[in-house]
């Protein structure tokens, strides 16, 4: 039993080191970019306001129970620079003040409602325009979830673009124009932008914005930092520019409005709803439309609040993998496949080895360990091999993320990223096998049929045969 | 007189020699570098860059689509023929851009308006349908308000769409019977478009007059909804 065990813990090595060499890979492809970022080059720039009539905006926000900051949200919105803007908020249901503030602080108005919307979702009440923000409509409608929540937004929305973000996101002023800037180069393959996520924990904010970006000193708090820093700047960069993005985060995200339209909108099918979208534009666009792209855009920020406590993040995370699982169960036939172009050959075997299967090798990697220890048959060389391989796989991302921010946008002051630098070396003992096991939890519920959170859901979705078609050119 | 002529052809020498050199650029192996040579071409407006901006632009190679149809505008009437042939090229996407590029240099293109009209009443892809409707908007003329009527019946909705809304942008007395029925259109957003066009055109002075009576008069939600946004816009 020693034998096969030692024989499973080299493979373990193995697959890390597969892990190492396929990620730094993507970071150095990440440094390329921002480099060319940095300088305001790159074949996916362009100047804004290219087209001679900027697409018009819908930016949808769904709400539940958010009465405390949804009027300031609102207002932060519509504070935004770009035009033209319509800001759609939709109120899921709240069992809380949320419309009766929105009520009071813009002054609502009905407007009249035909019955059939562009995509079916739970009871539309009411929608409404605000007297004193006339770009303001707000839906109230009956609960059905965040994805039939946006759904409803897009029905109500008039917009060429529709902008997700959440209530409680806060987007830089300039964010959605930054984020449009892929359309208007591409305005006719460009098939949705996501933006770069930024945790708010630390920062200074003032009326819904961030005014001084700063990190929380917390363990929790800054080792989420190094990990959006790590997910959104090290390796998105590297996957738009392969054009094998496969997850566009809910908390910001840019779609042509038709598009969503004729996909069916977001699916009430997974809790991945943001990835599954975004899987979904890869599956049903590229085998006849190879040049449809999905991209990321560093410079358009948002920055959100992260889970300051570990049993928030947990609840988070296993939702996070379940909603993996999810969306690779429902297109996993982009798997290896080249007509799928690089989202199907490299980002999705990413996806299944290094975070679907990754969580699972990991902690059996532990297991193993353990079990040797007890035996008195350690290996102490592959012992060493092993946790050098963690160390420095966790520093090098970590330190790529680091330069990735000082290259190309120096948000942070040194003293922050001297605590992220800290935090950054010892990620590896505390967060990564806590989150490990995590996510493996989540694997093993998915496999006995268990849902964490968002009730039960339905199974299985077509895919749509020729959506780019229906899909109106932007003006120009 | 003579010295002004002279420094003009020196000026334009110059320029003819830097568009020369960018046009090598049009080849160079990285893209960022054959994009910015595009632009630079677009941005001099010289003639000669025509033909290699135009084969770029039918074959979608060199830089996007988009780049390079913005240059050829900027570079003006020479692009009209490169344009011309995009509205038969069998890609959608070059057909598309085509419309946008005719509609761009509409003002020295005396055939922009007839092409962009028999575009949107002749192509197969609604795609391309969508973009002459939107792009006769753009290009205006006397003629684009009779072929956007007609494309008000399109049996494909984004066509609709673009349709009705190009139509406000024309104070043409005789669109508002073609508006007014499509303010019942069964597509929502059809309907709302048609809607606000009327608005938008009920506050010209051709069209206004009837265009006030039959909002006066209509009971259809879309003209209401866009009624009460009118007034809570004002």
């Amino acid at each position: 039993m020693i034998a096969v065990l030692k024989t499973i813990s080299i493979g373990i090595l193995v697959f890390f080191l597969i892990y190492c060499i396929a990620t730094v890979s993507l970071l150095a492809l990440s440094v390329r970019q921002i480099s060319w970022y940095s300088r305001g080059q790159g074949p996916a720039r362009g100047r804004p306001g290219a087209l001679a009539r900027r697409p018009s905006v819908s930016l949808v926000t769904p709400a539940y129970n958010e009465e405390a900051l949804i009027v300031q949200s609102a207002k932060a919105f519509l504070a935004s620079d770009y035009e033209p803007l319509e800001v759609v908020v939709v109120d899921d249901g709240s069992r809380d003040e949320t419309f009766a503030r929105l009520d009071e602080a813009f002054d609502l108005v009905s407007l009249p409602l035909r019955g059939r919307t562009a995509l079916p979702t739970a009871p539309i009440r009411s929608v409404h325009i605000s007297r004193n923000e006339p770009r303001l409509r707000v839906v109230h409608k009956d609960n059905g979830g965040r994805s039939d929540a946006i759904n409803a937004g897009i029905s109500i929305a008039l917009g060429e673009l529709v902008v997700i973000v959440d209530a409680d996101s806060l987007l830089e002023p300039d964010a959605i124009t930054r984020s449009v800037v892929p359309f208007e180069v591409h305005p006719d393959t460009c098939m949705a932008v996501g933006g770069g996520i930024r945790v708010a924990n630390g920062s200074r904010i003032v009326g819904g914005r961030v005014v001084t970006p700063g990190v929380s000193m917390r363990g929790i708090g800054a080792t989420q930092v190094l990990e959006y820093l790590r997910g959104f700047y090290a390796t998105r960069i590297a996957w738009s520019e392969m054009n094998g993005l496969l997850i566009i985060s809910g908390a910001f995200g840019v779609f042509r409005r038709d598009l969503l339209v004729a996909l069916g909108g977001f699916s009430k099918a997974t809790l991945g709803e943001d990835m599954e979208m975004t899987m979904r534009i890869h599956h049903t666009l590229r085998p006849n439309m190879k040049d449809a792209h999905v991209v990321f855009a560093p410079d358009a920020v948002c920055w959100t609040e992260a889970p300051g406590t570990m049993g928030g993040l947990r609840n988070q995370r296993v939702r996070w993998h379940a909603g993996l699982l999810d969306n690779l169960r429902m297109h996993w036939r982009m798997f290896g496949r080249s007509r799928f172009g690089a989202a199907g050959t490299f980002a999705m075997p990413y996806l299944v080895l290094f975070e679907a299967i990754e969580p699972l090798v990991e902690v059996l990697g532990f297991a193993i360990v353990i079990t040797l220890l007890i035996y008195n048959a350690v290996n102490w060389t592959y012992l060493v091999a092993f946790f050098l391989v963690a160390l420095v796989t966790g520093a090098v991302l970590s330190a790529t993320a680091l330069l990735i921010e000082e290259i190309g946008f120096r948000r942070y002051r040194a003293k922050d990223l001297a605590g992220l630098t800290v935090w950054g070396l010892v990620e590896a003992l505390w967060f990564r096998p806590v989150l490990a096991w995590w996510r493996l939890k989540a694997t093993l519920f998915a496999l006995i049929g268990r849902r964490p959170g968002w009730g039960t859901i339905p199974r299985g979705e077509g895919i749509l045969e020729h959506p780019a078609e229906t899909v109106t050119p932007l003006t120009r | 007189m003579a010295a002004g002529a002279r420094v003009r052809d020196a000026g334009e020498d110059r320029l003819r020699t830097l568009g020369a050199g960018l046009l090598d650029r049009l080849d160079d192996r990285r893209p960022e570098v054959r994009v910015a040579a595009v632009q630079a071409l677009g941005t001099i407006g010289s003639p000669e860059a025509v033909p290699a901006l135009s084969g770029a632009f039918l074959e979608r190679r060199v830089a996007p689509t988009s780049t390079v149809r913005e240059a050829l505008g900027r570079i003006g009437g020479e692009s009209a023929p490169a344009f011309e042939r995009g509205v038969e090229s069998p890609d959608p996407i070059v057909r598309v851009s085509s419309c946008f590029g005719i509609a761009a240099i509409a003002a020295t293109h005396g055939a922009a308006v007839y092409r962009l009209a028999e575009v949107l009443a002749s192509d197969s892809d609604a795609r391309v349908r969508a973009a002459a409707a939107s792009a006769l908007g753009i290009a205006g003329g006397g003629n684009a308000p009779a072929a956007l009527v007609a494309a008000t019946s399109d049996p494909e909705v984004q066509v609709r769409r673009a349709a009705v809304r190009a139509l406000g942008f024309f104070d043409d007395p005789t669109t508002g019977d073609a508006l007014e029925e499509r303010t019942e259109d069964e597509d929502r957003e059809v309907a709302l478009r048609a809607a606000g066009a009327l608005v938008a055109l009920a506050r010209r002075p051709r069209a206004g007059p009837d265009v006030r009576a039959r909002l006066e008069s209509s009971s259809a939600w879309a003209v209401k909804y866009a009624r009460t946004v009118a007034e809570v816009s004002a």
